[in-house]
């Protein structure tokens, strides 16, 4: 038997990006090795299911979400860097003290995630998933640069939860993990994960969300706090 | 770049580049971060990744470029226990002295420079032999040698230091 191609050869193989040459040469191989054929069997299975955790349509759209940030971002420093170094400087001191937006929250990476914990199995929660009394929620924020986070979960009957953080949770560049878990009461109904970040807007949005009372909410974000998103959460 | 083209990229390609985001950051949502990155870069320019002779390998190089930039903020560097970087995908290795070696190498990847690293990556994460790797760098076999050489010293130095800081304890 020929000698094993290297991980690199096979995850090219798997996506189809072999020269004609190098594909019929590990093809040939695969033919008569059982473990290179595992190996493939892995890669794809593995990569099938982080595709079923962040969908494309997901992927996609966080991805034009973040561009669109940064483009404006990139555009608003453009504009005021016209203006002279004084002005820009007087902006952004503005920009800093400004209260924040929900367009001006910034997320990185997978940004605001849900993980659902039902009867044992962990999902990650994507806008086809739904909670059911008894599901435990667990929240994973991810931000640019480390800064208080805080996460309310609000319903249709104008409760409002505050999830506590019980202690240090980095795990990695901005993320805040919000360990303890929130478990989903009986009976369930529509809920909405709202996140605010930067510990001033902290109280101001938590007395905002507890002057809601019950009612449905809309898609529409006119009942957001300033300085918060909110993600809706439907019940089965 | 069309939507329907960054979706078709990214279901071909997205979960390998993940997949090499993980194994480099050993944090998921850094990966995830590192995999949006290097997306906007694929989006931005559409027209090398386009001619590009290997698109995964272009997309990998890219890749790693976000991932040694998050490793080169000291926080990621600090928030990234030896144990941390066993999680996620499970790898195949070829010994148990081989894991060993490519877990300690991952842990201080940021720290190498750059012609170092890049050979650390090849051979420790694309599992390319020496030959494999001084056509992908276009260097002489000998210049690979050196360099994995001086990796293995790095290995070697670490495990030393860990040692007598264990001992100390």
């Amino acid at each position: 038997m020929s000698e094993h191609p290297s991980r690199f050869m096979l995850e090219r193989h798997c996506v189809g990006d072999l020269s004609p040459a190098e594909r019929d040469k590990t093809v040939f191989h695969l033919e008569s090795c059982p473990s290179c054929q595992v190996r493939i069997g892995d890669m794809k299975e593995q990569a099938d299911r982080d595709l079923a955790l962040a969908p494309p349509g997901e992927f996609v759209t966080q991805l034009s979400a973040r561009m669109g940030r940064e483009e404006r971002r990139s555009s608003a420093f453009r504009r005021w860097a016209a203006v002279g170094v004084a002005a820009a400087m007087a902006a952004a001191a503005a920009l800093i003290i400004a209260p924040r937006t929900d367009d001006a929250i910034a997320l990185r990476g997978s940004g605001l995630q849900v993980h659902r914990n039902r009867d044992g199995m962990a999902k990650l929660m994507d806008s086809g998933d739904h909670i059911r009394a008894g599901d435990a929620l667990r929240v994973v924020v991810t931000l640019p640069h480390p800064e208080p986070v805080d996460v309310w979960f609000v319903d249709a009957t104008g409760r409002v939860d505050r999830l506590l953080a019980t202690g240090p949770a980095s795990l990695g560049t901005g993320e805040r993990a919000l360990p303890g878990s929130a478990v989903v009461d009986s009976p369930c109904s529509d809920m909405w994960v709202v996140v605010g970040v930067g510990a001033a807007s902290a109280s101001s949005a938590e007395a905002a969300l507890k002057r809601l009372g019950p009612g449905p909410r809309n898609a529409g974000d006119d009942w957001v706090p300033k300085g918060c998103l909110a993600r809706q959460l439907r019940c089965e | 770049m069309a939507p329907e083209e960054i979706t078709e990229a990214y279901v071909k390609y997205g979960p390998y580049v993940l997949r090499r985001c993980r194994r480099i950051l050993g944090s998921e949502a850094a990966a995830q971060d590192a995999l949006q990155e290097a997306f906007m870069r694929l989006v931005r320019r559409a027209d090398l990744f386009a001619g590009a002779e290997s698109k995964l390998a272009w997309l990998y190089r890219v890749a790693e470029r976000c991932c040694f930039d998050q490793l080169s903020r000291p926080a990621t560097r600090a928030s990234r226990p030896i144990e941390e970087l066993r999680m996620g995908d499970p790898w195949e290795p070829s010994s148990a002295m081989q894991t060993e070696d490519r877990d300690v190498v991952l842990k201080f990847l940021g720290g190498l420079d750059a012609k170092l690293r890049q050979v650390a990556v090849l051979h420790y994460m694309d599992e390319m032999g020496q030959e494999e790797i001084a056509r992908a760098v276009g260097c002489s076999r000998q210049t690979v040698v050196n360099r994995l050489t001086a990796i293995k010293q790095r290995v070697e130095t670490f495990r030393s230091e860990r040692l007598l800081s264990v001992e100390a304890r």
